[in-house]
């Protein structure tokens, strides 16, 4: 199990537990996080999901080529650390992540 | 009090819900679907959730935001009438619900095929589908797919990926004839066709029998017969209201029918579009049309100016490995150029009408697509010089426009 945090905009902390293959914006839409949308339904086509990842214990995958250009094209201020979180996936060696709700 | 009751909950309906409760926290909202699950994400459901076996579902909002955020969603509801004189819609067990302003939201529903047999073909479109298939799916050996579209395509693509024999039987020349350049759509043809797939093009459906499918090339054996014909708007019940209807529903560019207060949004609504009407099936315009649509109800209520809908239209379907992306509104009589720097699983084509960029289509591109959605976003006219000048990058162009 993966310990999952999010910081929602307000500053209000929601923790859940994640299994494996499970990615962040499934996460986040279950456990009514303010501020995700993840309108495309996780094909990674949209911006409605953009946190920054604040804290990883273990490995974290980087962004893919089209996670890298969303990031790019979609978002005004990037941050080094802006992600889409449906294309961050729970696995074995994710321990724990903390990641902030950001403007889409 | 009587407030906005939303008929359909797909992604049009329940963005307008939650758009609106965001700019209103006390509006009260009622959210009918005729469906029995919680409003969940339809194009997954061709794409990948019904190749697997445990047919997983991704919900629209979480399980409890419809409660938290006052939204009166009841599910297994169905609409009987619209009532524009009182101001109200029937329930199936007879019950009125007053509305101050309806949503029509009713989505489409798909084509059956006229033929023989017709109901032996299985239809993906709502879980209940899925659920249904899925477990068919699993333990069909030769699978026939009905249709060359994108929801045929994406179903016979899948199923090959999971090790079914596939055919796929397409009435035109090609695969996704009707929606995306002639060069796109042979590429996928080909693609598909190297990874096994059994695809026979002007190939029309007779007949189906419990063996396969009668076309007018021989029998088809198959186990499993899925179609993916296409889809036409629900909109029997505005036809009843006398609302004005074409294609779809017909609405102003501010979501708008012919009888005040009521709006219709998504699938089926057809709205004017560059001088003509356009009715689309796509989440972006569910999520952008449904956002105006709010922004719009809200505006009525304290009696302020609508904002028109001028949508930059896009498109996405997957279809096992490859990756199709269409940005802007493609156009079969249009120019199309092809981008140079292409591989054969990748592809870049540019729609040109009159000389000025109309859509460009992708495959297994995705940094194009989206530069061609924000170039198109823009509004300003693109030509090919233009795209030839900055090295065919529609990157750098649209930083250089910017």
């Amino acid at each position: 199990m993966t310990q999952v945090t999010f910081t929602q905009t307000d500053g209000t902390q929601i923790t859940v537990e994640a299994n494996n293959n499970e990615h962040l914006m499934k996460l986040a839409l279950e456990n009514g996080v303010e501020g995700i949308t993840g309108a495309c339904g996780g094909s990674c086509m949209c911006a409605t999901c953009h946190v920054s990842v604040d804290h990883v214990s273990g490995n974290l995958a980087g962004p893919g080529e089209m996670e890298e250009e969303i990031l790019d094209m979609e978002i005004d201020n990037p941050l080094a650390t802006s992600r889409l979180c449906c294309q961050i996936f729970v696995a074995n060696d994710l321990n724990a992540i903390k990641v902030t709700v950001q403007e889409g | 009090m009587a407030g906005i009751v939303i008929v359909g909950a797909g992604h049009a309906g329940v963005k307008v819900a939650a758009s609106l409760r965001t700019m209103d926290p006390d509006a009260p909202i009622t959210l009918l679907s005729a469906e029995s699950q919680i409003p969940y994400h339809r194009p997954p459901l061709s794409k990948k959730s019904v190749f697997d076996a445990a047919l997983p579902m991704e919900l629209l909002q979480a399980n409890g935001y419809y409660e938290k955020a006052n939204i009166d969603l009841r599910l297994n509801t169905t609409v009987t009438s619209i009532n524009p004189d009182v101001s109200s819609v029937t329930l199936a067990d007879g019950q009125q619900l007053n509305y101050q302003q309806l949503v029509i939201a009713t989505g489409t529903k798909v084509r059956r095929l006229p033929v023989p047999g017709g109901e032996r073909a299985m239809s993906v479109y709502t879980y209940a589908d899925i659920q249904t298939l899925g477990p068919r799916l699993q333990s069909a050996n030769h699978i026939a797919v009905i249709g060359g579209g994108f929801i045929g395509c994406e179903i016979a693509a899948g199923a090959l990926k999971i090790g079914k024999q596939v055919s796929l039987l397409i009435t035109g020349p090609r695969a996704l004839r009707k929606s995306v350049a002639p060069i796109l759509g042979e590429t996928v043809t080909k693609l598909h066709r190297q990874q096994g797939m059994d695809i026979r093009t002007g190939c029309q459906v007779l007949a189906i029998t419990e063996q396969g499918v009668q076309t007018n090339q021989g029998f088809v054996q198959a186990d499993l017969i899925i179609s993916g014909i296409g889809a036409q708007a629900n909109m029997q019940l505005a036809q009843a209201a006398d609302l004005t209807t074409g294609h779809g529903i017909l609405v102003d560019e501010f979501g708008r029918t012919s009888h005040s207060h009521i709006y219709a949004v998504g699938d089926v609504a057809e709205f004017p579009y560059g001088g003509d009407l356009l009715r689309l099936e796509s989440i972006q315009n569910a999520t952008d049309q449904g956002a105006n649509v709010a922004a719009n109800i809200i505006a009525e209520r304290h009696h302020q100016a609508p904002k028109a809908y001028i949508p930059t239209p896009w498109f996405w379907s997957d279809q096992g490995d490859l990756k199709l992306q269409m940005a802007g509104l493609g156009n079969l009589d249009a120019e199309h150029k092809v981008l140079p720097g292409n591989t054969p699983n990748n592809l870049t084509v540019v729609h040109l009408s009159k000389g000025r960029m109309m859509a460009v289509d992708t495959l297994n591109m995705p940094a194009n697509h989206l530069a061609a959605r924000k170039l198109l976003e823009m509004k300003k006219p693109i030509t090919w010089a233009m795209i030839e000048a900055c090295d065919f990058d529609l990157k750098k162009l649209f930083k250089q426009l910017r």
